[in-house]
């Protein structure tokens, strides 16, 4: 992880140790993610020992239950939050960053209102009530919405502003035509209000591998756009200068955010918050070298929604309680804590 | 409001549950007493499943509260000779009390509806209301007490109890019929958010009059204190039972042929899993006077093929969905 000297270096060489830190900081996280691996694959109301743990992942068997346990319900869980936590984390720096709003969030290009739309009239219309089934509705209703967004921000100047109000003005009218018909058909609230919350309930190995594309597009797109956002953040006329096509940038990090935002959205749920308040947490470790911030955001973000998925699942909060839920829970502080700190930080 | 009914809400300790005609007739239950004074003509039934009993007496509710299914009425195909060709107003979704304030009934009928006590205290201003029974939970009145209150209600006790006695001498029958079913496990459970409906519940009850015991892994939870009882994917023990039966509200076979522990468990490598169509799902449900006939004619079939000892006997039903267990040879 080593970054390449840039113009962005200079800015940054001031501050002798922040490298340091970013670099201790992304050590820890990955860290803490190897550590939370065996917490997450051996947690659960079946208790499996570490022989078993070891034996499903290296010679599966499936006729023993143990091991379908390990293998079927908790690996696919723990490496969907993984991916969900880094994915919404690492958009929305790109969102933060490109907008230069700190309170972008990653569902704000119409994503999740999109896909929300997409599975309530998939549950309403076509009576599908199992969330296997809602993948790709999801990840098409996302993408429908997001690509309505850029099309009316980037109708005339296309500014950023211009593009979170499109954003805005799209999402409303998808909450309203969801809760329309959640208020018709009793049957569909059923359904949709598990789904709603964001978890990681029932996901399968299939479904995570079908996704698994989309995730390394976004990924690998959002690794360009962070170098081109460091470019950007000096302004759209010294980016040019640079050799930076400001409206091709934009699009390939609208187009990371929507990837990465879509295949969450599908997976999991439409899972809010991880994608704000992550950058935030990352960005003061990073400072303001993009690529840090993106890498420290998915990181960070990772460990946040295996943490939330584990809580979640202890007996305190039922057993079962959503990750969108205790991800809010347990980022909730954390937030309050960084704005009373740092008085929110600057873009 | 009418002018022959009146509600008062008292907290009455004891009111004698008598099979006494004529009116007036005075209703103890959790939200206190309601008094009917004469033989309501407009019935307005805000239970889920009200409607199936008051046309099983005889009386064509005004309005009903349609709960699911594609039926235009909210009746389903039990209740379609009973219906005839009334037309009566659908109330769907949340109660709407203006709209219930507006069909100015003589009788409002709720024992299977998860009204609350506000809810009751204000419908109470509107007609006589008539809410659960006390102790037994939002969904968990027996059908027999729901029918009783109905027909004293309607002034049609005499064809209540002779339903009652008909449907429970066929359960006796059963029983009787069936000295395998007696005391052993068996449950009702929603695939998805897998849940059991427990022995409060009408269905686990459906069960129980057949001869069996809900588990008391299901029945003792300690999350119970609702008419179900979630079930975690990665334990099925507390449903593996002698008689396992899978309700359908729609497009559950998906769900069902994915539970990565179902073939693990010994009710399925026994074949002694049932599959419940989406409409005995429904009528098991309902367990209604109307209901309740079809669900035995359809399901004691399927539950003797699923109990006759053998693994091998095929169940007709999970068959047909394509989720019955594969023997070889």
């Amino acid at each position: 992880m080593t970054a390449t000297p840039d113009i962005l270096q200079s800015k940054t060489a001031m501050h002798a140790s922040a490298s340091d830190h970013r670099k201790l900081g992304l050590a820890l996280s990955l860290m803490a993610l190897c550590l939370l691996a065996p917490v997450a694959l051996s947690f659960g109301m079946r208790s499996v020992d570490w022989t078993q743990i070891w034996s499903a992942l290296t010679a599966y068997d499936p006729t023993n239950p143990d091991h379908v346990v390990v293998q079927v319900i908790r690996l696919p869980r723990f490496l969907s939050a993984v991916l969900a936590g880094a994915a919404l984390a690492s958009a929305g720096a790109l969102m933060q960053g490109m907008t230069r709003n700190p309170l972008a969030d990653p569902g704000l290009l119409g994503v999740n209102a999109g896909a929300s739309i997409g599975v309530v009239i998939c549950i309403w219309i076509l009576g599908v009530s199992d969330p296997a089934q809602f993948i790709w509705i999801a990840l098409g209703g996302g993408l429908a919405a997001s690509v309505l967004v850029f099309a009316l921000g980037s109708a005339g100047r296309g500014t950023p502003a211009q593009l979170i109000l499109a954003g805005a003005a799209v999402s409303a009218l998808g909450l309203a035509l969801t809760r329309g018909v959640l208020l018709i058909s009793q049957q569909t609230l059923d359904v949709y209000r598990f789904w709603v919350l964001g978890g990681f309930n029932g996901i399968e190995l299939d479904t995570l591998a079908a996704l698994l594309p989309f995730f390394a597009v976004g990924g690998i797109a959002t690794l360009f756009a962070a170098t081109t956002l460091n470019a950007l953040s000096l302004g759209n006329d010294t980016a040019r200068n640079l050799g930076v096509r400001v409206g091709l940038a934009q699009i390939l990090i609208g187009l990371a955010v929507v990837v990465l935002c879509g295949a969450t959205v599908s997976l999991a749920g439409p899972i809010t918050f991880v994608g704000l308040v992550v950058p935030h947490l990352a960005r003061k470790v990073a400072g303001s070298d993009m690529r840090w911030q993106v890498l420290l955001s998915a990181a960070f973000g990772a460990v946040l929604m295996i943490c939330a998925d584990l809580t979640g699942r202890l007996s305190l909060f039922g057993g079962n309680m959503q990750a969108g839920v205790m991800a809010a829970f347990l980022g909730g502080p954390v937030l309050i804590w960084i704005v009373r700190k740092h008085g929110g930080g600057t873009l | 409001m009418s002018r022959f009914a009146l509600t008062v809400s008292l907290f009455v300790t004891s009111v004698t549950t008598t099979w006494a005609d004529g009116f007036p007739q005075h209703f103890t239950h959790r939200y206190g007493t309601t008094i009917v004074v004469d033989e309501p003509q407009k019935v307005v039934s805000i239970s889920y499943i009200g409607h199936d009993f008051l046309l099983a007496l005889g009386v064509k509710p005004y309005a009903l509260r349609k709960w699911y299914g594609t039926d235009a009425f909210g009746v389903w195909p039990w209740g379609h000779e009973a219906l005839g060709d009334a037309t009566p107003i659908v109330l769907q979704g949340q109660l709407d009390f203006e709209q219930i304030a507006a069909l100015r009934p003589d009788l409002i009928v709720g024992q299977w509806s998860g009204i609350s006590e506000q809810d009751y205290k204000i419908l109470s201003r509107i007609a006589p209301t008539i809410a659960p029974q006390v102790g037994f939970g939002d969904y968990g009145m027996r059908w027999q007490d729901m029918l009783a209150t109905l027909g004293r209600a309607t002034d049609t006790t005499a064809k209540a109890q002779a339903i009652i006695n008909r449907i429970e001498t066929r359960f006796t029958t059963l029983r009787a019929q069936h000295p395998e079913w007696q005391d052993a496990s068996a449950v009702m459970v929603f695939p998805g958010q897998t849940g059991a409906y427990t022995a409060r519940d009408i269905r686990g009850r459906f069960l129980e009059d057949l001869g069996f015991k809900v588990p008391a892994a299901i029945n003792e939870h300690p999350m119970a204190d609702n008419f179900y009882v979630l079930i975690p994917d990665e334990d099925l023990s507390a449903i593996d039972t002698d008689a396992l039966i899978w309700l359908d509200a729609g497009g559950s076979i998906p769900t069902l042929q994915k539970m990565p522990l179902r073939p693990h468990m010994t009710a399925f490598k026994e074949g002694r899993e049932v599959y419940a169509s989406p409409m005995l799902s429904a009528a098991l449900s309902h367990s209604s006077p109307l209901s309740l006939d079809y669900a035995l004619d359809a399901l004691i079939p399927l539950l003797e093929a699923a109990t006759d000892g053998n693994p091998r006997t095929v169940v007709p039903s999970m068959q047909k969905a394509g989720i019955a267990p594969a023997f070889d040879g």
